[in-house]
This record gives C-alpha cells, structure tokens and sequence, in this order.
C-alpha cells in the first residue's frame, strides 16, 4: 500500500460500481399510478356486478340492467372482435357463439337446481361466503395477466389463476350472476395489447360508471368506493415509493448486496402451464 | 447341581429304591457327578459279569448319545438290615474281582429311620483303584409316571402343540430346551437327562432278567413304543373317561357325516356362517383321521430323537382328544340349548325383541321423519329431504309387508332354530349370526345404495376440488399435476362442485344418522356372536382336565428341597405351567384377532366410515375369525416330511380299536 495508507481502507466507491442484475431502478410516480389501474379494473369488475345483482334484486331495474349487460357484453365482444380482427376468423366466432349457447343451455337446465339450492342457507351466510370467495379472487388474480400477450390459438393460457376464476365463478352462482368474470380479462388484455391509453381512459370510464351506480343504490358504499380507487391508484403507489427509498438505503448502508444474483444461485423454475 | 469341588461327590439316587440292595447301575458324567438309574437286587443275577453283559447290550446303550456318556455298573448299595450270616455284597469274591477291573466304584449303605425315612452313607468311593475322600451330597429323584419327566426350563403346552404342525422328525423338537437340543449343554441339562432315562433303563433291565433267551433274540433293538413306555401303541390305550367321549363321538358321527354330506345342496349359500360350520366340522372328521394316522405312524428310531418323539405323539394326542372332547361338549351343549329353547321360547322371543328393537321397521320409520322434518334445528335440502326420505318409506313398507307375515311364525321360528342345537352350539351360534344378516337386510339394502352414492359424491368433490385449483390426477404418473381447463370447463365443474357442495350434507345426514349407527350396532353383535363361537369351538377342555387329572404330565423344572437332618436333597418336580393352556388359546385367538382385526382396526372402520366404503363387505371378512389360523394342511404336511403318503383308512375302525384296547 502506498504510504499515509492504512491496511484496512477501503475506498467509498468499493462495489458501489459492481453492476447488480436485481438493481434497484428509480420509481416514478406516473407510471405508478399507471400500473395500478389493473387492480382498478378487477375492483370495478367486481363493483359492477354487486350493483347489478342488487339492482336485479330489488326488481326496480330488472328490465334496464338486464339490458344494459347485454348490451355492454356485445359491446365489448364486438370491440374484441375488431382489435383482433386481423387473427380472427369466421369459425372462431362459430366457436364463441357455440360456447355462449352452451354456457346459457347449462344454466337454463340447472335453474330450477340451482333455485333452490341456498334456500335452506341464511342471507348472513351466503354474504360471508360471497365475502369469502370475492377477497380469495383479489388475492389470488394474476395481475400481470394482462400484460402478457394474448394467444388466440391458445387462449388458455391468458385465463392466469384458475382458482381465482373459479373463486369468483362459486360467488357468481352463489349470487346467481355469472358471464361478467370469464371473458372480461380477455378483451382487456387485447384491449391494451393494441392501445394501452385507451385502456386506462376504460378504466376511467369504468370507475365513473360504478361510481353513479353504486350511487343509486348506498350513498355511504359509494363513499367507501371512492375512497378505495383513491387510496388503490393515488395513494399507494405514493407509500410505496416513499417505502421503497428505505430499503435501498438501508441495503446500501450495511453493504448487504442480498439481492446480488449470480451464477452460484439455485436456478428459478419458472411454472410454465405448457410446454410448446 | 454338579460337584465343582473335588471332595464333594453328588449321587443322584432313585427315591424308590433307597431300601434296596444290590448293585448301582447308571452313569458317571464327569468326576465326582453320579446318576444311579437302577437298583438290580444280587439274586436276580448270577454275577457283576453277567449284569455287565446285559448292559452292555444295544437296547442299553441307546441312550449313551442322549446322556453324553456309558451306562455302567457303578458300585454296589448295601442295607442294615441284612442279617449278620449274609456275606456282605460288596466283600463278594466276584464283586470284589470285578471291582478291580471299573474306573469308578462306591459302596453305598442304607440305613432305614424312623417314619419311613432313609439315610444313606457313602462309603467308599475309588476311582481308578485310588479311594477317595469325599463329602457325599444324596439327591433323591421321585419316580415318576410313564411318560412324565423331569425339566430345568418350564415348558407349556402353546410351544409343544405348535411344534407338532412343523417338526420334520430331523431337528430338536424345541431348539433352546435342554431336553432337545444338541449343543451348548451344561452339566446339569445331562444330568436331568440321564434322571430322565432312569425310569426306562431301569424297566428295561427288570424285563430283560425275566425274558428267556429266545425272546431276548427276537427283541434286541431299541423300539420307541413298547420300550420308550413299556407298552405297545401307548397313545392309543385311553383311559375310562376318553373313552367315554370317544364312543359318544362314534354314536354321533354317522348320522352327522350323513347331514354334512348333503352340503352340496347349500352350495350357493356358501358364504353363510351356518354352512361354514359345518363344512369345518367335516374338516374335524379328517383332523380326527390325520390324528389316528400320525398317532400309528413309525417314527425314526434315533436314539437323540426318542424324547423328540415322545413329545411330538403328546402333541398329536392332546390335539386328538381335544378334537374329541371339542365335538362332544359341542354337541351336549346345542342339545341343552335346544331343551331351553323349546320350554322357554316365549321368553326368549321376548329378550331378542329387546335387544333387536333397533331393527324393528317402526324405529327406522321414525328416524326417518324426523329426518325429513328440521333434525336437531338442521337445515337440509328440502327438496332432496323429501326425495330420499319418501324413496326410503317405500322401501320400508315394502319390508313391512314381509316381516308382517313372518312375525306370525316367530314361535316356530324359534323351535325350529332349536333344533339345529342338536349339530352343536356352534351351528346354533352360527344360524343366530345368519338370522341377524337376514333380520337386516332392509337395512343393508339401503345402506348400500346411501353409501354408494355417497361415496362417489365424495369422489367427484375431490376430482372437481382439484379443478377448482386447475390441478388434475395424472393416471400416468400417478400424482397431481397443473392442467390447462377451458373457460367451459372450469365454468361447468364449479357449477357441479357448488351443487355438490350444498347437497352433500343432506345425504351425509341420512347416511350417518339413519344407517351408521344401526349398521354399527349389528357388527358389534356380530362380532359378540362370533367371539363366542370362537370360543366354544376353541375352549381346551380336554387340556385343562389333563393338568388337573395329570398335574405332572408337562415338565416345568422342580425344586430342590433340603433335609438338614437326614443331609440330603430332595428333587420335587412342579405341576404343569396351567397357565400356558390359557395363553395356547389366547395366542391362537389372539393370532385370529390379528389376522381380522388388521384389517378392520377401529381407525380403519372409522375411516372406511368417512369415505362411504361399504362395512358390509369387512362384516363378511369377520367369518375369518373362527378359523383355526396356522393350521398345517394335511397336504403341506407332506413337503415337510412328517408323515408318509396317505393311506385310506376308516376312522370308524381306527376309533372301535382304541376303544377295544
């Protein structure tokens, strides 16, 4: 060592220029509030139907909101249609309106089963259960689903947690409501494979509509909706930045490069649903 | 036992023949260790030289193997009583010359006591023409019966009978009993042996000075029944009292074999209790004939193996005369079963209505009803409820019908039932477990299609449980694994899953409380009339009379009782291990127990109950306990050399000889 140097120095910039590949990028408040918008949306999705089934069950609005799906799901079936409409042919439409029949057949033949199937239950108990199973589905969704590519020829892949779909399918029967969770993701994810501003102007759009609805039916429940777009889309991504500042300063002071990845670490398998 | 120290000199003597003069036969082990086996009086032989012929002869030496060396002319015994003009039998001139040319030679004087008593004395003792002095220790040995002997190790009669089903006529009949084995024995197992031979030799010897000389030609092998005990075909001489039972056991067979033959009309009842009593009682006819025959059989002459085979006919016999004896109570008690029942059968009825109420169609009625109303503030599916519910009333009033017309007949019913008490208690016993099936069949019917069908709800929650989670059971790699499911699928298995999920508990309902609690109730009284069956069937009469009537028939060690006064030591064998009689049998129950029982432990039951599996099937399985397990078939007992190809012999016959013998 070079004299006035002492045998233990260790200079500021030691590994400081060691380039991690799990580096700790900056966050920018924008696209924060950006990528929450898909748990705005699974939120709305899941608003919309409690409105409309308390709607069809006070049969103030039977008629008006019966319609009002109907319309919103050709809607968007027909929007899906026309994103995609450069893969999308004639029999895959075939198949659709088959599975529709289908899926509306089975549920024609079950009604009367179904009818009766909770009457010995209590209200209060059919509530925790649809309690139950909606929290399990917010848990449990793939929130990264929509992102990833939609594959037409393999549409199985973009349904994402099986057991969060089948969580709300069991809540939709319990409340006896059903088609608005197995097709919704879909048109959103080819909705923001093609335009992603667009998207976010739905999830806009979306939140507003729920808002009115909810509105109509509990002026304090739509207090509470407010407050939980707020807190999801402006406020967390803000407490989560603010937390973030500290566990990169903390890992910087105590040198505890944990998160340095390297070659010696056991390989990640990554839980692939096909092989192709 | 054996004398380490060189002044103490241990004479094992025979109790019986302390009194009496004459020369000592019997072995010298090693040092100062004697066992005298016999007493031959001095006028019953011309001279020393004489008697040492006879010993020396094959029939003799048999047992040097056995007891690890020579039977020898030890010395002489001389009594107090002889009158003064006598010379002495050990100052004889032919003693005296034969005394010089034996290795070993004592005089021994016996003098007689008040009450019976004996005292003996030492009073030489030379070995190799040098007298010793030495501390005589006299231990006296009883004289035992025929066939009884002595033991260090307690046998019981479990590990002498479950030997006879493999011994192969080669090996020791027990590995680690000092009787029987071949190695690693200590001085004190050849010395309980040779106390063993005593009573042989010594019968042996008295025969053989009485015989003439042609008869001593004719008669100069070793053969095990008539010189073993003395007689010809020991084990099939019986006493008063077995033959007794054997002759009713005669009277009875014919018109029995006659029912058992007409099985073949029953053949598709086979899986009844009652048919599977009888066809093991024809099984006993041929236990009884297998018994006759290895009882007659020859077996090897060796001398290592003649207290092997002594044991193994014991063995064979006991089993016999147990068979017998088995058969014979049986039959005693079905036909005092038959007479209760016949005088009594108004009040039998009474106690079975009792403790069957819980079948009575009323009663499932009623558990029904209430079923189908609001049970214990339940909530079912009430269009399931009525479903099930009202199928269930039908089915039972169509029961109602039958069991109507029947109850007219019940007295009857009951005489009828009687009489089969004249096959035995068994098939009484087992006709009541038939009756309790046929008295639940309405239940069983029923409990089959809820049990069915819950079981396969409980399988197809567990298939769409697994969808739910979008898992699927791969057959081929026999696990679970990811599957992709289509939007339908998904859909339509979450539609089947909540039906499933809110219906299940009205059918779970039906099937706990209306069949579980009955269907558990009847095993439980199956297995009550099964347990008793076992153990009639199975109870050792005969052994336990055997030990009260012949307390010393199974050695099981002695004790050495000391006289201070008289300075000697007394062997005084033990009474038979009664217990093992006891533990034979549980140990051949406990070994049913298991064999059934593991396969329908309580935890099993219960988790059979859980999964809708059918108890029905584990009831049938209970049948099993009634067998007789480790039983060797006539036919292995072939590859294990015990006994020679079959000959066809009639057991009517083999039965009249012994009664005439």
């Amino acid at each position: 060592m070079p004299d006035g140097i002492a045998d233990n120095y260790v200079d500021d910039y030691f590994l400081k220029g060691l380039v991690h590949k799990n580096s700790f990028p900056d966050l920018s408040y924008p696209s924060m509030i950006r990528e929450t918008l898909e748990i705005i949306h699974v939120i709305n999705t899941l608003t919309c139907f409690l409105v409309s089934f308390q709607l069809l069950l006070d049969n103030d609005y039977e008629i008006e909101t019966f319609l009002v799906v109907t319309i919103a799901c050709i809607f968007f079936y027909s929007t899906f249609i026309w994103i995609n409409k450069a893969k999308y042919s004639f029999y895959g439409m075939i198949n659709d309106l088959k599975t529709g029949v289908f899926l509306a057949g089975t549920l024609l033949f079950l009604t009367p089963v179904l009818k009766s199937l909770t009457v010995a239950y209590s209200t209060d108990t059919i509530i925790l259960l649809v309690v139950i199973f909606v929290i399990l589905h917010l848990i449990l969704y793939d929130y990264s689903m929509v992102k990833k590519p939609l594959l037409l020829e393999n549409i199985t892949q973009s349904i994402g947690s099986p057991t969060s779909l089948n969580a709300v399918f069991f809540a939709a029967i319990l409340l006896a409501s059903r088609l608005l969770f197995g097709f919704y993701p879909l048109f959103r994810q080819g909705l923001r494979n093609y335009s992603q501003t667009i998207c976010d102007i739905l999830s806009v759009v979306t939140s507003v509509i729920n808002l009115f609805m909810v509105l109509h039916i509990s002026g304090s429940f739509a207090l509470f909706y407010v407050f939980l777009v707020v807190f999801v889309s402006l406020i967390s991504p803000w407490i989560f930045i603010y937390a973030y500042q500290f566990k990169k300063q903390n890992s910087a002071n105590l040198n505890l490069y944990s998160d340095i990845q390297g070659p010696w670490d056991l390989p990640k398998v990554m839980q692939y649903t096909s092989i192709e | 036992m054996g004398g380490d120290e060189l002044n103490i000199a241990n004479i094992f003597f025979p109790e019986s023949k302390a009194l009496t003069s004459g020369y000592l036969i019997g072995y010298n082990y090693e040092g100062f260790v004697l066992v005298i086996t016999s007493v031959i009086p001095a006028n019953k032989v011309q001279s020393a030289e004489q008697l040492q012929d006879i010993i020396q002869e094959q029939k003799f030496q048999v047992f040097n193997t056995y007891c690890a060396s020579e039977l020898l002319i030890l010395g002489v015994i001389e009594s107090e009583t002889q009158s003064n003009n006598e010379i002495q039998l050990s100052k004889r001139s032919d003693t005296l010359r034969f005394k010089q040319n034996q290795n070993i030679w004592i005089t021994i004087k016996s003098v007689p006591q008040k009450s019976k008593q004996i005292h003996l004395e030492l009073r030489d003792l030379i070995i190799c023409e040098y007298k010793y002095k030495v501390t005589p220790h006299f231990i006296l040995y009883p004289k035992q019966n025929e066939g009884e002997f002595l033991s260090i190790s307690q046998m019981n009669f479990g590990e002498i009978i479950n030997r006879s089903r493999d011994w192969d006529l080669k090996s020791p009949y027990i590995k680690d009993n000092e009787l029987f084995t071949y190695e690693d024995l200590s001085q004190n197992d050849i010395i309980v042996r040779q106390i063993n031979c005593s009573r042989i030799l010594d019968r042996l010897i008295e025969e053989r000075l009485t015989k003439s000389d042609r008869a001593i030609e004719q008669d100069s092998q070793f053969q095990f029944d008539p010189d073993f005990y003395g007689q010809k075909e020991k084990w099939l001489r019986l006493s008063i009292v077995a033959k007794l039972f054997t002759l009713l056991y005669l009277i009875v067979y014919t018109p029995y074999k006659l029912c058992i033959s007409l099985l073949w009309i029953f053949k598709p009842l086979s899986k009844l209790n009652t048919i599977i009593q009888l066809k093991r009682k024809a099984e006993n006819y041929k236990k009884v004939r297998h018994y006759l025959r290895l009882l007659k059989e020859p077996l090897p002459s060796e001398s290592h193996l003649q207290f092997d085979n002594h044991f193994y006919k014991m063995s064979i016999y006991i089993k016999l005369m147990s068979v017998i004896v088995q058969f014979v109570i049986d039959i005693a008690l079905g036909a005092g079963m038959l007479l209760i029942l016949i005088h009594q059968s108004k009040q039998i009825l009474e106690i079975l209505h009792y403790f069957g109420r819980g079948l009575h169609i009323e009663v499932l009625e009623r558990q029904v009803k209430w079923l189908m109303g609001l049970p214990a503030g339940m909530k079912p599916n009430p269009n399931l409820d009525n479903f099930l519910g009202n199928l269930m009333l039908d089915i039972i009033g169509l029961w109602n019908y039958v069991t109507t017309e029947l109850s007219q007949l019940e007295p009857y019913i009951i005489q009828y039932f009687a009489l089969s008490g004249v096959f035995g208690i068994n098939i009484l016993l087992a006709l009541c477990h038939d009756a309790l099936f046929f008295c639940s069949v309405h239940i069983f019917v029923l409990y089959t299609v809820f049990a069915a069908v819950y079981k396969y709800i409980l399988e197809m929650m567990g298939t769409l449980i697994r969808l739910f989670r979008g898992k699927k059971y791969n057959v081929l790699r026999k696990r679970i694994d990811q599957n992709n499911f289509l939007i339908q699928e998904l859909y339509l298995g979450v539609l089947i899953v909540s039906l499933i999920f809110f219906l299940t508990p009205t059918i779970a309902m039906y099937y706990y409380a209306c069949f579980i609690t009955i269907i558990l109730s009847i095993m439980l009284m199956q297995i009550f009339l099964l347990t008793l069956q076992g153990f009639v069937s199975n109870f050792p009469f005969y052994l336990l009379s055997l030990t009260i009537h012949r307390p010393y028939f199974l050695p099981n060690s002695f004790s050495l009782n000391i006289d201070e006064r008289l300075s000697y030591f007394k062997i005084v064998p033990n009474k038979s291990n009664v217990g093992s009689v006891f533990s034979h049998l549980f140990g051949e129950f406990g070994q049913g127990f298991n064999k059934t029982f593991a396969e329908a432990s309580p935890i099993k039951i219960i988790k059979k109950i859980l999964l809708g599996d059918n108890l029905f099937f584990v009831m049938m399985n209970f049948l099993n306990m009634s067998a007789r397990v480790n039983e060797l078939k006539i036919e292995e007992a072939h590859g294990v050399g015990q006994i020679q190809p079959p000959k066809r012999i009639s057991i009517f016959s083999e039965l009249f000889y012994i009664l005439r013998h």
